[in-house]
């Protein structure tokens, strides 16, 4: 069937199509309030929590196979679980934001991350948010202040968390 | 009348014994050439009315002739008249109305001939029909002679689809095709794949359509209440750049793509 994989091999513009319900077409594109962003993070954070037990989970059946004649379970102290859980976050954000423009949570609550442009943020953008949002992650509490619902790394980023239910 | 004429002219000559009339010979001398022209006239007249009765005669001879002869000849034209008119067989009627062995063994001999001479011609013509059809197709175009001269819609017009439908076997039709490479076909131009995904990430979204309104509405309030606490007038600009405004139904902006809304 050459015709159809002619057909197919065609370039199609880039147009998503979704199904958004008419009462939340009038909030995409507008930037998102502190209760959605709080929400999103929150799964963002629940993420990161079962990522890092995960780990912790994997770390004590290595150890297990390694001497299971002296195995026990490690406990680590907080310090090395805060740094394990800021390098899973700070990872997870990176990526997410580099690669779809959005994290889980994100994705859940209909969400993206955008630049001053309107556009996905680079490598540079991401990196440079994921290390803020990890550094000073209370400075989402902004939003709820600023005028146009902006977050400390927003405004130092100039970058913008807007509604978007499309894919 | 003629005739009439004649008699009274020769009843006033018996009438008066002397050629020339009663003023003298010498009128009389005077008027000859008048005189015998007219003579000569009447005496053509006469040969032709002698011509005349004589033909009619033989006419009436003829005739005669032909009235005593007419039995004879009746019996000799029938069989050929009542052979013309019916379709039986030539030897079934020849011993009744043949009466002459002679007549009847000739007519068959002419109809074995005229059989023969037209099964040859016969022959001849149909063996040269699809040469000289070729060599007239070939000199002719056909198409735009149709196309000039033929109604093709006025033909289109009185063609039954309906009874040309019904005798499609639509079975057979099928039975030609492949369905896998069909399917293959129809999957990647509909993109398959992609629907159901989409399908069923919109079962899903249900609930999750939910929460977002819910957590939408909650900024909204959110935002009024902290507004209203700050003694804000004007409302906030929530619009991102790229952004197509609030009311826009369509076309976000937000970068990877443009993002059309399905009703």
């Amino acid at each position: 069937m050459s015709t159809a994989s002619g057909l197919s091999d065609q370039s199609r513009p880039s147009v998503h199509l979704a199904a958004v319900p008419p009462e939340a077409r009038g909030y995409q594109g507008q930037r998102a309030g502190l209760v959605s962003r709080v929400l999103a993070s929150a799964v963002d954070l629940v993420v990161v929590v079962g990522t890092v037990a995960i780990g912790y989970l994997v770390v004590s059946m290595v150890l297990f196979l390694w001497d299971p004649g002296h195995f026990h379970f490690p406990a680590p102290d907080r310090t090395w679980l805060l740094t394990a859980g800021g390098v899973v976050l700070f990872c997870y954000l990176s990526v997410s934001w580099l690669v779809n423009g959005r994290t889980w949570g994100d994705f859940l609550l209909g969400l993206r991350v955008v630049n001053y442009q309107g556009e996905p943020l680079r490598i540079a953008g991401a990196v440079a948010r994921a290390a803020l949002c990890v550094v000073f992650p209370i400075g989402i509490l902004w939003v709820a202040v600023s005028r146009a619902n902006r977050s400390v790394a927003d405004v130092v980023l100039r970058t913008s968390v807007v509604y978007a239910w499309g894919p | 009348m003629a005739d009439g004429g004649n008699d009274e002219r020769m009843q006033e000559n018996s009438k008066n014994p002397r050629p020339w009339p009663r003023q003298g010979p010498r009128a009389w001398q005077a008027r000859r050439p008048r005189q015998r022209a007219q003579q000569a006239a009447e005496s053509a007249l006469a040969a032709a009315d002698v011509a005349i009765g004589i033909g009619d005669g033989a006419v009436g001879f003829a005739r005669s002739v032909f009235r005593l002869g007419r039995p004879l000849l009746d019996s000799l034209m029938s069989p050929l008249t009542s052979a013309a008119r019916t379709a039986a067989p030539l030897a079934d009627r020849a011993g009744q109305a043949w009466p002459q062995p002679w007549l009847r063994q000739a007519a068959v001999r002419g109809r074995q001939d005229r059989e023969a001479l037209t099964s040859a011609v016969a022959g001849i013509v149909l063996a040269r029909v699809p040469g000289l059809t070729n060599a007239l197709l070939n000199q002719i175009d056909l198409t735009s002679l149709v196309a000039e001269r033929v109604d093709i819609n006025a033909v289109a017009a009185q063609i039954d689809v309906d009874a040309i439908a019904r005798r499609v076997d639509v079975i057979a039709i099928l039975d030609r095709t492949d369905p896998d490479a069909l399917t293959r076909y129809l999957v990647e131009e509909l993109d398959l794949p992609a629907i159901i995904q989409s399908s069923t990430g919109s079962i899903m979204s249900d609930a999750v359509h939910d929460v977002r309104m819910q957590s939408i509405s909650a900024d909204e309030r959110l935002s009024r209440a902290v507004d209203a606490m700050l003694l804000r007038r004007h409302p906030r600009r929530r619009a991102a750049p790229g952004a197509a405004g609030p009311t826009s139904a369509s076309g976000t902006g937000t970068g990877a793509g443009t993002v059309r809304v399905i009703p």
